[in-house]
């Protein structure tokens, strides 16, 4: 089967799928029946979350105001923020559809909707639509970012997700984060997990040979679906190489042909899906390469797809992050071809859906043992603490505030540009969850080293070209690494690896041949052959310093002004 | 700022460094040629585009600048063919493996990993038995990391 | 495993005629030769392959001129056909001198 670009719209004629494909309403007052609204369509239903984080309990997570994208990508789906997604997807401001999608009015309408996703308001929506389709014509599918970066998450080494995956009925996951529990974890997990782990793209490094499944086959709903896994290509060079060594990612376009191939002509499968953590942008570049898939199911840039992106025959879409969607994909297959299909990233509106009663029990029985220690107050919020942005964000200026506090004489702290955390509210209260929920990692340590300016600049040059390079295929796909102490100014479409000018650190000007001083969790930087670590500074995980820091100040007030200039995109400092 | 040489010096120190071998400028064009005409025994002028006929895999973001797979297919007969090269431009020694094929390898194939310094162009070079020339290229990144 | 050492992989049912990939693994550091040495700043001296050459039956089926940017532990792979059962053998030499020989052999159906 194949579905072409004239039979989407064909089908969009006759059923007015483009039309009906958000029907979110409008309301304020709106009731688990109308989130749960949907227009179902033939046989088999696909349900998907992507990049959850960890996240078994509700919280707000804004989504971004800025995705700085080079001229190229611009104003494409995976580079739209704040008004442009409202205006892109035609949402009316302060709906609980523009809640979840954007950043406009984000604190008043925390206030009225409350919070965002939650492991027991996840399975509601999972339960209902299998209640309702009938569990043999329903795929749950998971994209992978989803057992670790919360204390939950660390504490439990990611059991207690499993545990929740497990119970709510998930089918197929590929992963990322996950393969930060390091290789002999990971694979207890995936013995542990109901649901299939598979992955095309993960080799043994001496021979090449597949670690994992590449593609699974499952019937669903009448229809023979081939699914392809893509774990996120870059996990090595992203996260420490010690816990994947001896295993090789990347993004690997060849032989997920051969498998695209091997699925429709020996498996005779109706329909090919690719199950991914790639990224938006990758994978709308990828659709374009490798031929045969008609559906792409993405993760890792936490992107929101109300309605699916269109790349030749392929139809991509991207459930967002935090546990904040459950996107429903109905397809209505006949004869190896996709006739009609209908669409919807149903929010996760904690306030709204009812909780499901037997996994709210199981998650506070996983939480017991914590609850004490991370429900403490710490705190108070003045000034909003969120994390996503390209290149600035007030809880990465108030981790290095605290860094900077606690190492005497750092000089810039580098902050790494992931995209996942939370969101405090002006007024909110502090508890250590909180704090986990920004920095809850495998390998939390603040390093202390010394790097001459000119090295300094140039890993921010490489930063930069994994961020904006114009070919997606040349990205990683996250955000500039924040460096707290120091400013320059930034041209997105530069030359590669000429972008940055105008460095200042602490408001002195920049000199490439002065040691400075640089602390930084998070990454790969004090491991760099141009770093000198400073002995007499002990690592200490930055949770713990943070969480010092802010018992110390109580009413936390944060810069919002970035300290990133752009000098050839558009870059908003408030929303 | 740093100045050109610097950063060449650099590249060469940074080399092997597994975890963290640099990036930065791209050798300019002439240099290049140059190092071509040295290597390779032919100016770049004499050899012809085969994308259509090699196919060079190669990732374009390395993992490690120490570790990159590069294999080489074509549709070429490997009767018609006398070796095939692998040729980075941005290395200190740009010519990093050269293979005499015979009729008895059935077809022409050829995979091996490498060391690269930094971003690069990496060029698959097939020599013909006519004295004909044909490349292939890809732009491979090496990085020391980012985002995650 | 020691220098030299190599792990050979052949395909278990090889058809007469048709190609079949040959993969090996050497245990060597390929050590380049521009290498600088973090702590003394001096070159760390070249030692890598230099040469490799894999025959069957005593045939002659691909030489190699190796450089030193080959990786460490260097992986190579080639395609080759054989009409007949016999012994595909991997020769190859360093530059400070090191030689060694590998084979393995192969059924045909």
């Amino acid at each position: 089967m194949h579905l072409t670009r004239r039979d989407f719209l064909e089908l969009a004629v006759i059923t007015g799928a483009y039309l009906t494909a958000d029907p979110v309403s409008a309301l304020a007052k709106m009731t688990s029946e109308d989130i749960l609204s949907f227009k179902p369509k033939g046989k088999v239903t696909l349900l998907f979350t992507t990049d959850m984080h960890a996240h078994l309990k509700p919280l707000y997570f804004m989504e971004p105001m800025n995705l700085v994208a080079p001229k190229k990508l611009k104003g494409l789906p995976g580079y739209l923020t704040g008004p442009d997604f409202l205006k892109y997807y035609k949402i009316s401001p302060d709906t609980l559809e523009a809640y979840f999608g954007s950043c406009v009015n984000f604190p008043e309408l925390a206030e009225k909707f409350g919070k965002m996703g939650g492991g027991e308001y996840i399975a509601t929506v999972i339960k209902s639509v299998i209640a309702e389709r009938g569990r043999e014509n329903v795929l749950v599918l998971d994209g992978g970012d989803t057992w670790v970066t919360t204390a939950i998450g660390l504490f439990t080494e990611g059991k207690a997700i499993v545990d929740w995956m497990n119970l709510v009925g998930y089918d197929i996951m590929v992963a990322h984060w996950e393969f930060t529990l390091g290789k002999e974890t990971f694979l207890k997990r995936i013995k542990e997990l109901k649901a299939e782990f598979i992955s095309q793209n993960i080799v043994e490094e001496d021979f090449g040979d597949l670690v994992f499944k590449p593609y699974t086959i499952r019937e669903v709903g009448g229809a023979k679906l081939g699914i392809v896994g893509n774990s996120f290509p870059y996990t090595p060079i992203a996260n420490p190489r010690q816990f994947t060594e001896g295993w090789s990612f990347g993004i690997r376009e060849d032989q997920l042909q051969e498998f695209v191939n091997e699925l429709r002509e020996k498996h005779k499968v109706d329909v090919v899906i690719l199950l991914s953590h790639d990224g938006l942008p990758l994978d709308m570049a990828l659709a374009k390469k490798v031929k045969g898939i008609d559906i792409i199911i993405s993760g890792h840039t936490h992107d929101v797809t109300p309605k699916p992106v269109f790349v030749d025959n392929t139809m991509i879409v991207i459930a967002g992050s935090h546990g904040k969607y459950v996107g429903r994909l109905d397809l209505d297959i006949k004869k190896g071809r996709i006739r009609d299909y209908s669409f919807k990233l149903i929010p996760v509106a904690s306030n709204i859906l009812k909780p499901d009663k037997e996994v709210q029990k199981f998650i506070k029985e996983v939480y017991k043992p914590y609850e004490k220690k991370l429900s403490e107050k710490i705190g108070v919020a003045e000034t909003l603490i969120y994390k996503r942005d390209t290149f600035y964000s007030t809880f990465d200026r108030l981790a290095g505030e605290a860094i900077k506090d606690y190492y005497h004489g750092v000089d810039i702290v580098f902050s790494p540009g992931y995209r996942w955390g939370t969101t405090i509210i002006p007024g909110q209260e502090i508890t250590v969850e909180h704090v986990y929920d920004f920095t809850a990692i495998t390998y939390p340590d603040v390093h202390v080293f010394k790097m001459k300016g000119k090295h300094l600049k140039l890993i921010l040059e490489d930063i930069a070209d994994n961020v904006f390079n114009p070919n997606p295929f040349y990205q990683q796909g996250g955000d500039m690494s924040r460096v707290i102490g120091m400013e320059y100014e930034i041209e997105i479409n530069g030359p590669q690896y000429n972008r940055i000018r105008n460095i200042t650190v602490g408001g002195k000007p920049f000199n490439p041949e002065k040691e400075y001083v640089i602390a930084a969790y998070g990454g790969n930087l004090h491991r760099s052959e141009f770093s000198e670590e400073i002995k007499d500074a002990k690592p200490v995980p930055v949770y713990e310093i943070l969480i010092d820091y802010i018992k110390k100040k109580r009413n936390i007030k944060v810069d919002t002004k970035p300290n990133v200039k752009v000098l050839d995109e558009s870059y908003r400092t408030s929303c | 700022m740093m100045n050109r040489r610097d950063m060449i010096k650099l590249m060469g120190a940074g080399m092997v460094m597994a975890t963290t071998s640099p990036l930065v400028t791209i050798s300019h064009a002439s240099e290049v040629e140059k190092k071509f005409k040295k290597y390779v025994g032919v100016p770049m002028s004499k050899v012809e585009d085969g994308s259509s006929v090699i196919k060079l895999k190669a990732p374009s973001i390395a993992e490690t600048g120490a570790n990159v797979p590069v294999a080489i297919d074509s549709k070429v007969p490997v009767e018609e063919v006398d070796w095939l090269m692998i040729f980075v431009d941005n290395n200190p020694v740009p010519r990093v493996i050269k293979v005499d094929l015979t009729p008895m390898n059935g077809k022409v194939y050829f995979a091996t990993r490498i060391k690269m310094a930094k971003t690069s162009n990496v060029r698959a070079i097939i020599k013909k038995k006519d004295g004909t020339y044909l490349q292939a290229f890809k732009e491979v990144k090496v990085t020391i990391g980012g985002c995650g | 495993m020691a220098i030299g050492t190599a792990k050979i992989r052949v395909p278990r049912n090889i058809k007469k005629g048709k190609p079949f990939k040959l993969q090996f693994i050497i245990i060597h550091p390929m050590e380049p030769g521009t290498r600088k040495d973090k702590k003394t700043g001096k070159l760390i001296p070249a030692h890598h392959i230099t040469k490799l050459d894999i025959t069957f039956n005593g045939k002659k089926v691909t030489h190699m001129d190796v450089g030193g940017a080959v990786s460490a532990n260097p992986y190579f792979a080639v395609m080759m056909k054989a009409d007949e059962p016999g012994t595909i053998e991997i020769s190859y030499e360093d530059n400070k001198g090191g030689k060694w020989k590998k084979s393995v052999k192969v059924n045909v159906s």
